[in-house]
């Protein structure tokens, strides 16, 4: 599988949210190139216009339920390229050497990224999609003091989730471990075997723009002390 | 091993690192959800689509409906929909739209984007400042409801608000307004009437009162250091006043004065910023509880309570953003100004979109705002407005064309369709303003005149009869006579832009007591885009001008400009009793030509000025003749020469009476009293000399009666003389400009008599070959120059398009677009250019001769002056007036000769005494064997040198001996002849020899 050298499209606008339940601020959210936006009195509808014109709504309200329909693979054959000058999607490295995303470049998981193009090693092609990151601060594990080998990471996700998922864990060292999961299931176990005391954890996923993934639940195992 | 499960993500934190609780420092395209859980985005489903916006700069508005009573209005400008409308009836679900309409097809909302700010009664306010706001919606569900203005339904609420952007539903069932360009810092309110106080009239109201007094009050905001308000919105029973230096709020008007003098107290907020506009605090849906800061933050709504004004508090408590900050903010654009954003209180979302750095700049221009600092002036007052916007009548209101069709869910607010139903009281003369585009198929209805509202009923009009009209246009509209009621007011012919962009009228109500009413009707047609009957002609031709080659080196040899043709010189090396008689052919044996010793400089032989004509003669001797007052002989005094006047009542045709002026010259350029000129007199190329009018200082040799160097330390290549000012380019391709209007014109004083301005050195600084100039003063003169490259570079003057560049572009446009700085025109492979008065025409290496500006607009109808058009081929050589001398009319129109290679010469345009009354509008031969070089047009006459005959050369002339000035064609300045009138030289007359 030869390198990819490119970019990929970004939308004029970039969406953030403010949730009053979680007090919490996310974004950016980029996937429907939003020009315009409104709500509808007496819902949980929020109408958007898009840079091609399109006319979408969506309810706010599924967010409290993640209850998906099982659908089969909407992304296709991933190893097949598609016209990034004209379609939006991201392309993602295997090897975790190179995301395009929106424009950016992110050259290596806990990599600051910066605006594309750039080379991705191994690439996996994503069209209508885009990339959820989530990147966690300094964990020590309930223990600041204490060395510890983090051994492995379990996730479970909703079911029906849909979503391609790579997962990275940095140590204090800078030392980064973890690997290319592949397509998102019930519950994936990400292994990094990595010693320090405080970790932090990236989680990324290629997302459909069609077909949402949930995350119930992230564990770190770990061992306490230097070496088994 | 154990288990640490992360109990909760958080959004983006960066307040601190070592967060143990699963907070999140990058959460990009998901929410935290649930405990310990995330989540992707939202899905979106598709459920129709907007297919009617704007393309251009106007504000448009389109809607579509769902059939079930739910409606999307879309606001567009520049093919993006920046604004969006939900109004829905609730019991319904919107599944999917059905087609669009437009509700604002043109408007006059072109200078920013224009947002929905709602006003109640299911109406929402719709401008960008231009004018005032028009008003969108449904209107109140009773039906038959007006919504211009509506004063029936609850007259409390309305009132005029001039030129604003963006409304409020304030306190009390008042309207606060604000972003007014004019008056960036005042709130607009309107007066809250009640029962007991039922008349709006207080001495606080607005100065805004022509028409509706007491209807409307201002608050200005006091003591900010604020250049503008950026939105509105509300908070209790109070306006908060967003501005671009923090919050302000307004209390709920009473019915007394506030003791600022104001309808309402204003107390600066503590917040640090205020929202970038009012998408962001108050969209369509009203007042959200958040608002995207100037700062880049975003902050709750409790942040706007009353404190000091600029004291400086701690911004954390009054942000929603504020774990964020650091992080999130960072890939912000500088220009925040054309965020949106939307609130949803079920889900407790408030989602805001900013524009991405990626993306290029935002470059929303804003209709108003400072530019320079000025210190307070006066008696304190920093430039205030000389008057505020005045007479907000009925008649602006009348700027937003109705929709053609489609549903009719959504009504622009439009002037009443029943022109006189409104409740305004009309009065005698009142003017009332229509929009309309053109229409090409129908018969348009102006008005359907109904009833007069201060008559007392409808049985007030006389049943026969009841309306009439007159005025300038009246016989270009009917009224229909077949009913009493209504009488329809219609175009007898369909509106068409071209043929006339405006009509005015006089409608008159008869009343059955035999009293009348009147007022003026004046009807604006908007301009259409029209497909064109007919492509315009050479598009072909065009297109290869514009476009480069594509094909790179291999079309590269025929786009390096050729060398210009100066035209042979002989060398006889036989005595002059073998001389070559017939031109560049036909050598004796002995004889062979050689190439223009000054070849490398450019050429010119022949020069008009203002009544005096210059002419080389063999090897660059310069002659010249006719008026000589200023000097412009060189002679070293100030008399002219010959009376050059063929016409018999003129006295005796004269022969050979120039003057030498000088000798070695190679290139000679005329103004109107000045020339200035190129000679070889020391084996280097081109010293540069001058004489001529000191009335324009500034220009190389002006004030000198002799020849004088000029700027003996420089070599030129080519000099252009115009109306008191000059152009040359030295041996090293530098570009220097002098004298009136080198800087164009007003933006330096009129006489400029010691500014040898070196401008271009500076500011131009590739090669140059050849300059140009237009012999005009006025406001529509050009310069320019062709690089090294043979690009064509253009600069002055554009209104025609006579630059070779998009006038629309140009600083100033619509009125006198110019440029002062040159730059580069798509016209290339170019080897000479000619300047005339709002017209130029340049030869290409192809001897293809081509025109832009007015004569280019005139000549082909439907083309944009600055495309340009061939005129001609094989074109050797060509000249033209230069706008020399105004001519009574500031030389309006072009005139143009040229040579081609078969040395006959042809004109286009407005030639002096060629019997063209006017103009002629396809090229017309004039002569025939006319040698290159020799040819030249004044304000009064066309001059030109055909082969030479031994050593002499023949000079021709026509033009007119009745010249308004009296100057004669290039002969002597003669008073004499006031009053008479002889035909004009129409047949080419020789009239001089020179033998150098």
């Amino acid at each position: 599988m030869s390198d990819f050298t490119g970019n990929t499209l970004s939308s004029k606008y970039l969406g953030y949210v403010i949730d009053e339940r979680t007090s919490s601020l996310s974004g950016p959210f980029d996937h429907e190139s939003i020009t315009a936006v409104a709500t509808r009195d007496n819902s949980a509808e929020m109408y958007a216009v898009t840079e091609d014109k399109s006319v979408k709504k969506t309810d706010l309200l599924d967010f409290n339920e993640a209850v998906f329909p099982k659908v089969s693979n909407p992304f296709g054959d991933v190893t097949v390229p598609f016209d990034t000058t004209t379609e939006k999607g991201v392309i993602c490295s295997k090897t975790g050497e190179g995301f395009l995303y929106r424009g950016r470049y992110m050259s290596a998981p806990f990599e600051e990224p910066v605006d594309g193009p750039g080379t991705v090693k191994e690439p996996l092609f994503f069209k209508d999609s885009y990339l959820a990151i989530a990147e966690t601060n300094w964990l020590h594990l309930g223990d600041e003091h204490n060395e510890k080998q983090l051994y492995r990471i379990d996730l479970s996700f909703r079911k029906n989730s849909v979503g391609y998922l790579w997962f990275y864990a940095k140590g204090e060292e800078e030392l980064i471990k973890g690997q290319y999961k592949g397509p998102i299931k019930e519950h994936m176990k990400v292994f990094t075997n990595l010693r320090g005391r405080s970790f932090q954890l990236q989680m990324i996923i290629a997302t459909h723009h069609d077909h949402p993934w949930a995350l119930r639940e992230m564990a770190v195992g770990h061992n306490y002390g230097k070496s088994f | 091993m154990r288990f640490f499960r992360i109990p909760a993500f958080t959004g983006i934190e960066t307040h601190r690192d070592d967060m143990d609780r699963g907070s999140l420092r990058t959460v990009e395209g998901c929410v935290p959800h649930g405990p310990g859980g995330l989540r992707s985005g939202p899905v979106w489903s598709k459920i129709g689509d907007v297919d009617q916006f704007s393309t251009g700069s106007e504000n448009h508005a389109s809607a579509a409906d769902d059939g079930q009573g739910n409606s999307l209005m879309f606001v567009s400008r520049e093919s993006e929909v920046h604004d969006l409308l939900v109004m829905s009836t609730e019991n319904t679900a919107l599944v999917s739209l059905g087609a669009g309409y437009g509700v604002i097809n043109s408007s006059i909302y072109n200078q920013a984007d224009a947002t929905l700010t709602p006003i109640g009664n299911r109406l929402y306010a719709l401008g960008d400042g231009t004018a005032e706001a028009v008003t969108v919606g449904k209107g109140p569900p009773e039906g038959g409801h007006l919504v211009y203005p509506d004063q029936t339904l609850y007259s409390q609420e309305w009132s005029r608000f001039p030129n604003c952007q963006f409304y409020v539903s304030g306190p009390k069932k008042t309207i606060f307004a604000a972003g007014n360009p004019d008056d960036p810092l005042t709130v607009y309110i309107s007066e809250p009437a009640g029962l007991t106080q039922p008349v709006r009239d207080s001495p606080y109201s607005t100065s805004e009162t022509n028409y509706h007094e007491g209807v409307l009050s201002e608050v200005r905001i006091l003591g900010s250091n604020a250049s503008k308000i950026t939105a509105l919105s509300t908070r209790g029973d109070k306006v908060v006043v967003h501005t671009d230096k923090g919050c302000h709020i307004l209390y709920a008007p009473t019915s007394d004065q506030a003791s600022t003098g104001y309808r309402t107290e204003q107390v600066a907020a503590t917040n640090t910023s205020a929202a970038v506009n009012s998408q962001t605090v108050a969209g369509d849906g009203g007042t959200q509880p958040f608002w995207l800061g100037h700062d880049g933050q975003i902050y709750k709504d409790e942040a706007a309570v009353r404190g000091a004004e600029d004291f400086k508090s701690y911004a954390d408590p009054q942000q929603a953003s504020w774990k964020a900050k650091g992080k999130w903010e960072k890939e912000h654009p500088a220009n925040l100004a054309n965020s949106f954003a939307t609130y949803d209180s079920q889900s407790g979302m408030y989602w805001v979109f900013v524009k991405s750095s990626i993306i290029s700049q935002n470059t929303q221009p804003s209709a108003h705002g400072p530019t320079n600092l000025t210190a307070v002036q006066d008696s304190g007052v920093v430039n205030p407005p000389a008057s505020g916007p005045t007479d907000f009548d009925a008649e602006q209101q009348a700027v937003v064309v109705p929709p053609a069709n489609g549903p009719t869910n959504f009504n622009a607010v439009q002037p009443p369709s029943s022109g006189l139903a409104w409740n305004a009281p009309l009065q005698d003369g009142w003017t009332h303003t229509i929009q309309l585009q053109e229409d090409y198929a129908g018969l348009p209805t102006i008005e359907n005149l109904t009833a007069v509202s201060n008559m007392s009923d409808t049985s007030g009009l006389r049943s026969s009869t009841p309306f009439t009209i007159s005025g300038t246009d009246a016989a270009l509209f009917s009224l229909s006579t077949t009913n009493a009621f209504p009488s329809l007011l219609t175009s007898v012919s369909p509106l068409d832009y071209e043929t006339k962009s405006s009509y005015s009228i006089i409608v008159t109500a008869h009343a059955t007591d035999g009293s009348t009413i009147w007022y003026n009707i004046n009807l604006v047609v908007l301009d259409v885009a029209e497909v064109p009957v007919t492509g315009p002609s050479n598009f072909t031709a065009v297109q290869s001008v514009i476009n480069p080659p594509a094909q790179g080196p291999v079309n590269l040899a025929f786009s390096i400009p050729g060398p210009p043709y100066y035209g042979p010189r002989f060398l006889v090396t036989e005595p002059n009793t073998v001389p070559p008689v017939n031109g560049p052919t036909n050598f004796g044996t002995a004889q062979y030509a050689i190439p223009n010793p000054f070849i490398g400089m450019d050429s010119r032989e022949m020069a008009a000025g203002q009544g005096t004509l210059y002419v080389l003669g063999e090897f660059g001797k310069l002659f010249g003749r006719g008026a000589g007052f200023e000097g412009q002989l060189g002679q070293g005094n100030n008399a002219s020469t010959g009376t050059f006047d063929p016409v018999t009542n003129y006295g005796t045709p004269e022969s050979a009476n120039f003057v030498e002026i000088d000798e070695h010259v190679g290139h000679v350029s005329a103004s109107s009293w000045n020339c200035v000129w190129l000679k070889n007199s020391t084996g280097n190329l081109g010293e540069m000399y001058g004489t001529g009018s000191a009335s324009f200082g500034g220009m190389p040799g002006s004030g000198t009666n002799t020849p004088v160097r000029i700027m003996t330390d420089q070599t030129m290549t080519s000099c252009a003389a115009g109306y008191g000012s000059g152009m040359h380019v030295t041996d090293n391709g530098k570009l220097y400009v002098y004298g009136l209007g080198h800087r164009m014109w007003w933006t330096t004083p009129n006489y400029l008599t010691d500014d040898g301005y070196p401008g271009f050195d500076t500011q131009w600084s590739e090669p140059v070959k050849m300059c140009r100039m237009s012999n005009e003063s006025t406001k529509i003169c050009t310069r320019w120059f062709i690089d090294n490259d043979g690009y064509l570079f253009s600069y002055g003057y554009n209104y025609d398009g006579q630059l070779g560049r998009d006038p629309t572009e140009q600083t100033n446009w619509p009125h006198y677009p110019h440029d002062w700085v040159p730059r580069k025109t798509p016209i290339y492979d170019v080897v000479d250019v000619i300047a005339d008065a709002a017209c130029t025409y340049f030869i290409k290496s192809d001897g293809s001769l081509w025109m832009v500006g007015q004569m280019n607009s005139a000549h082909n109808p439907g083309t944009p002056g600055h495309i340009p058009t061939l005129i001609d081929t094989d074109v050797t050589y060509a000249a033209s007036r230069s706008g020399i001398a105004c001519y009574g009319t500031c030389a309006s129109y072009g005139g143009l000769v040229y040579r081609k290679s078969d040395a006959t010469i042809w004109g286009l345009g407005k030639l002096p005494g060629l019997g063209h009354a006017n103009e002629a509008t396809a090229p017309e031969q004039i002569d025939t064997d006319v040698l290159p070089g020799y040819l030249t047009l004044g304000g009064w006459g066309l001059a030109y040198a055909k082969f030479k005959q031994g050593t002499t050369l023949s000079i021709y002339q026509a033009g007119d001996p009745n010249d308004p000035w009296k100057w004669g064609l290039f002969g002597e300045q003669s008073y004499s002849g006031s009053g008479d009138s002889v035909p004009h030289i129409t047949t080419p007359v020789e009239t001089g020899t020179v033998t150098g």
